[in-house]
């Protein structure tokens, strides 16, 4: 009898191990299609690294019914329906994508609503049945799913089961918190993370289709709920058996730690934090989450795991804000300063929250001696939650389902006072008199149709873009597939673009968007090749512009400047304003024709910087401009018949946004650090 | 014998009829009502008014979850859930969510051919072509350029063109390619070219190209065995699609549908 309790007691306690640290292998059978490109010169792909469907719970309450297999068919070209009923396609197909649906309640949402599931019987979750049946997928409907998204949340989500409830113990034992509470069914969640795992695996054409496994780790500080939200993406087809949540921890740190024991057990991911602009200055801070000094462990771990950044999306792009930004004259570009998640909307603090001044932060961290954790890589994306993105001013659709679906919910339309049911009720949403007529106002009205991620890459497949991502030779798109090419080094001068194998040269006597320049033994200023093309589906360049932030030897004092560098219709730079003459490119905003035969169809320099200080560490990315076209909330105006909300812009420069070089000059580390001594206060 | 058997029978007869009386009386009259379903309710009471309820108010949704429950047993009673079109909708979906959902059985080799061979257009592998190029810049008069270098091509001379940013030799591209990478008139006019040959000046998005196909691999049809793993995938979500309405389908078939004579007409047009 001993015997058997022993026995029963092993079997226990073996089955209970932590099983985000378990590794589920999916061996690969596929091989790479014999007749796609391989160029060791690196192509260009593009994809969408934030995409969410139904098993995501906010995704759900939208509206949002399709599969993550539904997500990968739109990104090939497939057509799929709206949760309000219209189609979705793309203009063309993208090259990658990766469905990364919250980690926390994955799956959760769908058993709610059907009521045939065991769970659909927990306490609370009877305010989601059949929510998603056709007669509810209204836009009516839609306007109140704001109100329970905030309000579920909030009241009953974290129920703890009680004392006597075995899987409260099983939840203690396995190390997952998840299933210790009343509403959360383990099963559910485990079967819904093993869609999103099959179904990536299934969709992976290599060759002609990269797909990569993936979740979002939505977390935010525990002062103020500031946004901490990143994107883990995993290299191949193996992956965890659950994903790790913020229901393990809320502290970023703690995920990198789970990354690095996945890593040394063979199963290699990145992570990409997204909607800094929303964070209120905490994603980017001069310290850890815990308040303490920043340290070459923390930049060494932080940058291991986390060495990309997503820096536009839907709600806002994150390059820089006016305020951090006063001499950049496109630093007001789809800014959205709303804290994410904060209803009413509450402003957030930019400093700490846009990526150039991350960049600024980090090289200043590294010169106190304690490391540069913001070194990373720029990509965008969409953060659709309805499996697929827009990405055009032209096609719009927001991001969160039936909420946002109509023009007037998201306040590019006036609403009449009889169709105020079409918007949400939620807290913060207030009506603002126009001239012509009320508007919604609160913040839909900032989001924007971006963004996408290029990767350069060898060939079409998860190794292939995976490592592309690893040493940051990406670059970020508002939507348009605008194609950048970036080398830094000291004899790129000597290149022409006469020469066929101007590209080839570049890789052999400079580096990639994303490497280094250190100092050398010469007098000479590193020169910068960049080479731009415009969208087939786009409108053409108006001027390729480099942006360079630097840091004083002396004194540490940030210095940041944006270059021309190169201007459409033979337009020359002023060197002393360092600005392209206006190349006269204008957008008819009663029907959105823009101006032809204005703008170049590609745009290409080789160029030294003018006020290069050897001593000082600097950081280079190149941003390039359309000309104007008229933005969505115009579109959307414009065809309901009315002119363009006054108080938004009524045009749009889309953009693409490089990775950046970096340089860095001997002893960058100060020996003798910068601080504040108390003995001396 | 033959009475042994008769006391057996007459024993069950009075068991199934004490049985049939408390049962009915058990079922009919008594209300149970559990602390889950109390606590759920209470739930979405703080949910829609933003804070617990008190004691009176708890009560009160108790009682109220009595009355209903009272309420709609009289109601089976007196049959009045029979044609009622809400009862009929929501038990109607009920059944079509658990239907969308019960599937995996493993699929057929005979349906997987059948269905192979239903969708070749989508696997067909279109024509792809082998090209080199020459590029003349939209931005530096590009066409201008391209007439003349077709004329000192024909007379094999030296001709000074631009680097193109995507490269000068491409392999495998097929028509759907080109027109994303060059823009849609340039992909068409790939239809009319010889082998070989240097084309007349092309206009894409970019500039004017003077085209040479090296080669041209012509349309093709893989076969079942190179794209197995993406036709099991394609039919798998079809037949999620289909499901349902082969459910009905075949519920159809057992039902015999009489339609009003006076809507007949118009329901089969």
């Amino acid at each position: 009898m001993k015997k058997l309790i022993l026995l029963v007691a092993i079997i226990f306690l073996a089955s209970c191990s932590d099983e985000s640290l378990d590794v589920v292998i999916t061996p690969v059978d596929k091989v790479k299609d014999p007749n796609s490109d391989f160029n060791e010169l690196r192509n260009a792909y593009f994809g969408d690294t934030h995409v969410h469907t139904k098993h995501s719970f906010d995704a759900y309450l939208f509206g949002t019914t399709g599969s993550p297999a539904d997500a990968y068919r739109y990104a090939r070209g497939e057509t799929v329906k709206h949760p309000a009923g219209f189609d979705m396609k793309l203009v063309e197909p993208l090259d990658f994508y990766m469905v990364s649906d919250h980690g926390f309640f994955m799956g959760m949402m769908e058993a709610y609503a059907d009521t045939s599931t065991d769970i659909s019987n927990a306490p609370g979750a009877e305010v989601f049945h059949n929510m998603n049946a056709p007669e509810n997928l209204t836009l009516e409907n839609g306007a109140t799913r704001l109100n329970t998204f905030a309000s579920t949340i909030a009241n009953f989500f974290l129920n703890p089961r009680s004392y006597f409830d075995p899987e409260l113990w099983r939840a203690v034992l396995t190390q997952n918190l998840a299933r210790g509470l009343e509403i959360y069914d383990h099963e559910v969640h485990l079967s819904a993370w093993a869609d999103v795992v099959k179904a990536a695996n299934d969709a992976y054409d290599p060759g002609n289709f990269t797909t990569f496994i993936g979740y979002e780790f939505t977390t935010s500080t525990d002062v103020a709920n500031e946004n901490l939200h990143r994107n883990v993406m995993f290299k191949s087809s193996n992956a965890p058996k659950r994903p790790y949540t913020r229901i393990d921890s809320i502290n970023p740190e703690d995920l990198w730690n789970w990354m690095d024991k996945l890593r040394e057990q063979g199963v290699d991911s990145i992570a990409f934090p997204h909607n800094s602009n929303g964070s209120n200055g905490q994603m980017f801070e001069m310290e850890t989450f815990h308040g303490e000094p920043l340290s070459k462990e923390y930049a060494a771990l932080r940058m291991r795991n986390e060495p990309i950044v997503e820096m536009t999306q839907v709600k806002g792009t994150s390059d820089t804000h006016p305020l951090l930004s006063p001499n950049d004259e496109w630093a007001d570009f789809e800014i959205m300063e709303a804290r994410i998640g904060s209803i009413p909307p509450a402003f957030s603090f930019p400093a700490g929250g846009y990526v150039r001044d991350a960049y600024i932060r980090g090289l200043m961290s590294n010169q106190f001696g304690t490391g540069n954790p913001y070194k990373f890589g720029l990509i965008g994306a969409s953060d659709t939650h309805v499996l697929g993105g827009g990405f055009r001013e032209d096609n719009y659709w927001s991001k969160i389902g039936l909420v946002d679906a109509d023009p007037r919910a998201r306040g590019s339309v006036p609403v009449a006072e009889e169709d105020r049911n079409l918007v949400p009720n939620r807290g913060g949403v207030s009506f603002a008199e126009y001239e012509q007529g009320d508007y919604v106002i609160g913040g839909l009205e900032n989001w924007g149709a971006s963004g996408l991620a290029g990767a350069w890459a060898e060939e079409n497949t998860r190794e292939s873009i995976f490592n592309a991502f690893r040493r940051k030779e990406t670059f970020a798109t508002s939507g348009p597939r605008i194609l950048v090419r970036f080398f830094g080094g000291y004899d790129l001068d000597e290149l022409t673009f006469e020469n066929e194998n101007i590209l080839k040269d570049a890789y052999e006597s400079g580096v990639p968007m994303g490497g280094d320049i250190f100092e050398e033994e010469t007098d000479k200023a590193p020169s910068f090749l960049i080479w731009a093309q415009r969208d087939v589906n786009g409108a053409p360049l108006q001027r390729i512009q480099v942006i360079k932030g630097s840091i004083s030897r002396a004194d540490s004092r940030p210095t940041e400047k944006v270059y021309d560098v190169a201007c459409s219709d033979g337009l020359e730079v002023d060197p002393e304003t360092n600005r392209c003459p206006d190349n006269g490119a204008r957008v008819d905003i009663e029907t959105c024709a823009i101006s032809k035969n204005v703008g170049a169809a590609e745009l290409k320099t080789i160029w030294t910087d003018p006020d290069f200080d050897k001593t000082d560490s600097a950081f280079y990315y190149v941003r390039v401009l359309e000309n104007p076209t008229c933005r969505w909330s115009t579109w959307d105006a414009i065809r309901a018949g009315f002119k363009p909300r006054e108080d938004l812009h009524d045009t749009i420069q889309d953009r693409a946004w490089s990775s950046p070089i970096w340089y860095t000059p001997n002893d960058a580390e100060n020996p003798t650090p910068i601080r504040l001594n108390s003995e001396r206060l | 014998m033959v009475r042994k058997v008769a006391i057996f029978f007459t024993i069950g007869l009075i068991i199934l009829a004490l049985d049939l009386v408390y049962s009915t009386l058990k079922d009919e009259r008594l209300i149970y009502i559990s602390e889950e379903e109390v606590y759920s309710l209470l739930n979405t009471w703080a949910l829609q008014v933003g804070r617990n309820p008190n004691p009176d108010e708890a009560k009160a949704v108790i009682d109220n979850l009595i009355e209903e429950e009272i309420l709609y047993r009289e109601a089976l009673r007196l049959g009045l859930d029979a044609n009622d079109q809400i009862i009929k909708r929501r038990l109607a979906q009920k059944l079509m969510f658990l239907k969308q959902e019960s599937r995996g059985e493993k699929l057929k080799d005979e349906e997987v051919l059948n269905f192979y061979n239903e969708n070749k257009e989508k696997y067909l592998i279109p024509r792809q072509f082998d090209f080199t190029h020459l590029f003349f810049a939209k931005d530096s008069n590009g066409s201008a350029r391209a007439v003349e270098a077709e004329r000192l091509l024909k007379k094999s001379q030296e001709i000074q063109s631009d680097v193109f940013f995507l490269g000068k030799n491409f392999t495998n591209k097929s028509v759907k390619e080109l027109k994303k990478d060059f823009g849609a008139l340039f992909a068409q006019a790939f239809t009319n070219l010889e082998i070989n040959e240097w084309s007349e000046p092309i206009e894409s998005t970019y500039g004017s190209h003077l085209v040479k196909i090296i080669g041209i691999q012509p349309e093709r049809m893989p076969s079942l065995e190179e794209i197995k793993p993406r036709v099991l995938i394609d039919l798998d979500l079809q037949k999620k699609d289909s499901a349902l309405s082969e459910y009905l389908n075949n519920l159809k078939d057992e039902y015999e549908i009489i339609i009003s004579r006076s809507l007949e007409q118009t329901y089969n047009e």
